[in-house]
């Protein structure tokens, strides 16, 4: 079928965080993060290139990840790929005690038309629940850090999906003081990428992006990014190719810059026709 | 894995090509999840062209729906009361504005792969829109128009058509005003007349269900029915307590609570309204 399919259980990637502070545009470059020299990198993902004959999985213990010095807790992490499909479960996702949810799955299917999501079965952030969005959904309320689900896209040959989407933006002033929301995002960000105390204790943007090790970005603009849960899937009726025609694995030094997702666009709902009608209401 | 083994990819549909790398997909996915995908592939080939016919697991692809007499499922219409709905878990919760048109008669589920519950007809006041207020794989969670209030059901992706309202309604019974926004912007507010106490406006969200006109009430040459009703009248004026927004002919009423349930707006309101998506989300509170 020439169909291709890929699928990433962990995707931990720097988005043009230049080495060299500055405002570089962040948008120029992208490679693979380290921190304290540790270069993350998972084999965890699953391709999928002969079609549905071809499935691939491959699993993470959260022992592993512990290992790596990671402050990720995890149940386990599997990625599997077939034809026209992939998707990436998480058990038990913790990152401290800032976000938390379980069976976290991201997923896509390329057949008709195409369709990509994400669910779990409970999830909050900062002890406030959220339930499983009907579609793209930003959490955190912070010019700082986002934290966004179900980031859906789509070209004309794939659809894509990420699960969940922690990013550092650019463009805030060093010296502002932290909110606590920002507070609390920001210890879970670097206990997630084993950063030193002095992060989890920052208190100020410049302090916090000082420990991470990353620049102070143009407005708005990712400078540090990490997904969880990241699937691709060729569609169906696309043109089959010779090569898989989507990846989702942003750790090499050949990653195009990351930038925001589009979720789907739905067409506006149309304008309601006034019709004859019998119904008596409340008055 | 506690849950996860739950979620293995589901099986493709039974084409010739995929038939032979079934027992490959029996070592990928788990036992428990082949055995009743085939269960009811089994049964749905027996029965095909049923409603719904969508498959668990967040995959797109169609398999035949289990036999469900779906001539034997009770309509969810503002007229109907359906039994076994769950109810909505985020009364005061907002949506991303995404809402669905079952695009065939579509069996309501009380859970993704889970119960039939009612019948959802495509049109009902004219074209049925509702809601969204969750998704999980390929099943879309939606406000139902019956009672009880506040309930809730299941459709799968596949007998819908999704559309996006950028529009909200929220009527605020302390205040007795109602606001109009526009993707988070808000366009205008009205002050309102709301339920009296021995029959008040309900709280909680609801939405647009309809726009028709009824000669028999003269009162508003419009009436924007909700997907909601009145918590003491069964039944009011020949209908089943349907609460809805619409005008009055004097203006005194506004800014009072008078009503029986029932939102009564300015004409200039009620003329705005009209042109907001069916669907579109209305918020109740007591603000």
């Amino acid at each position: 079928m020439g169909a291709a399919t890929a699928a990433v259980v962990l995707v931990l990637g720097a988005t043009g965080a230049s080495a060299e502070q500055g405002p570089a545009p962040v948008q120029s470059q992208a490679r693979a993060f380290s921190v304290g020299g540790m270069l993350v990198s998972y084999d965890s993902d699953a391709v999928s290139s002969r079609g549905d004959d071809d499935p691939q999985r491959s699993f993470v213990a959260s022992a592993d990840l512990s290992k790596l010095g990671v402050g990720l807790s995890t149940g386990a992490l599997t990625a599997e790929a077939r034809g026209h499909q992939a998707q990436t479960t998480v058990a038990d996702l913790k990152l401290l005690t800032v976000l938390q949810m379980q069976n976290v799955r991201t997923w896509c299917n390329g057949a008709d038309g195409g369709s990509a999501g994400l669910d779990f079965t409970r999830g909050s952030l900062l002890g406030k629940t959220f339930a499983v969005p009907a579609s793209h959904q930003e959490l955190g309320n912070s010019t700082l850090i986002k934290v966004e689900l179900d980031t859906v896209t789509r070209d004309k040959g794939s659809i894509s999906a990420k699960g969940v989407v922690i990013t550092l933006l650019g463009g805030n002033d060093p010296a502002r003081t932290l909110t606590p929301t920002e507070k609390e995002l920001g210890k879970g960000l670097a206990g997630l990428l084993g950063a030193p105390a002095k992060a989890q204790n920052a208190t100020t943007v410049g302090s916090l992006l000082g420990a991470l090790g990353v620049s102070a970005g143009a407005p708005g603009d990712p400078v540090l990014q990490v997904t969880v849960g990241a699937v691709s899937c060729a569609l169906e009726d696309a043109p089959a190719k010779d090569e898989p025609t989507t990846t989702a694995v942003p750790t090499t030094d050949e990653d195009e810059p990351v930038a925001p997702a589009t979720p789907v666009t739905l067409q506006t709902a149309p304008t309601p026709e006034v019709v004859p009608y019998r119904l008596g209401v409340t008055g | 894995m506690s849950g996860v083994a739950n979620h293995t990819l589901p099986r493709p549909p039974r084409t010739r090509a995929r038939r032979t790398s079934r027992a490959v997909l029996v070592g990928w996915a788990s036992l428990g999840v082949i055995t009743l995908l085939a269960a009811i592939l089994g049964i749905g080939l027996l029965v095909g062209g049923a409603p719904s016919p969508v498959r668990p697991g967040g995959g797109s692809a169609t398999l035949a729906a289990p036999a469900v007499d779906v001539a034997s499922l009770p309509e969810s219409t503002t007229w109907t009361s359906v039994d076994g709905a769950p109810t909505d878990p985020a009364p005061e919760g907002l949506t991303d504005g995404r809402v669905v048109h079952p695009v065939r008669d579509t069996v309501v589920h009380d859970a993704p792969d889970g119960r039939p519950i009612a019948r959802m007809p495509a049109k009902q006041i004219g074209d049925t829109w509702l809601p969204v207020i969750a998704q999980q794989g390929s099943w879309m969670q939606v406000l139902l128009p019956s009672r009880p209030d506040a309930s809730t059901g299941w459709l799968p992706a596949a007998d819908v058509e999704s559309a996006a309202t950028p529009y909200r309604i929220a009527v605020h019974l302390k205040s007795r005003t109602l606001d109009l926004f526009q993707d988070g912007t808000r366009l205008a507010r009205w002050t309102v007349g709301i339920g009296k106490p021995s029959a008040p406006t309900p709280t909680g969200r609801t939405f647009l269900l309809g726009a028709f006109s009824d000669d028999q009430q003269k009162y508003s040459p419009v009436i924007l029915p909700l997907g909601t009703h009145s918590p003491t009248h069964d039944t009011f004026g020949g209908g089943p307590g349907t609460v809805a927004i619409h005008t009055w002919p004097t203006s005194d009423v506004f800014g009072t609570a008078t009503s029986d349930g029932c939102v009564r707006v300015p004409a200039d309101a009620l003329k705005r309204l009209a042109q907001v998506p069916l669907g579109t989300l209305v918020s109740i509170d007591n603000a």
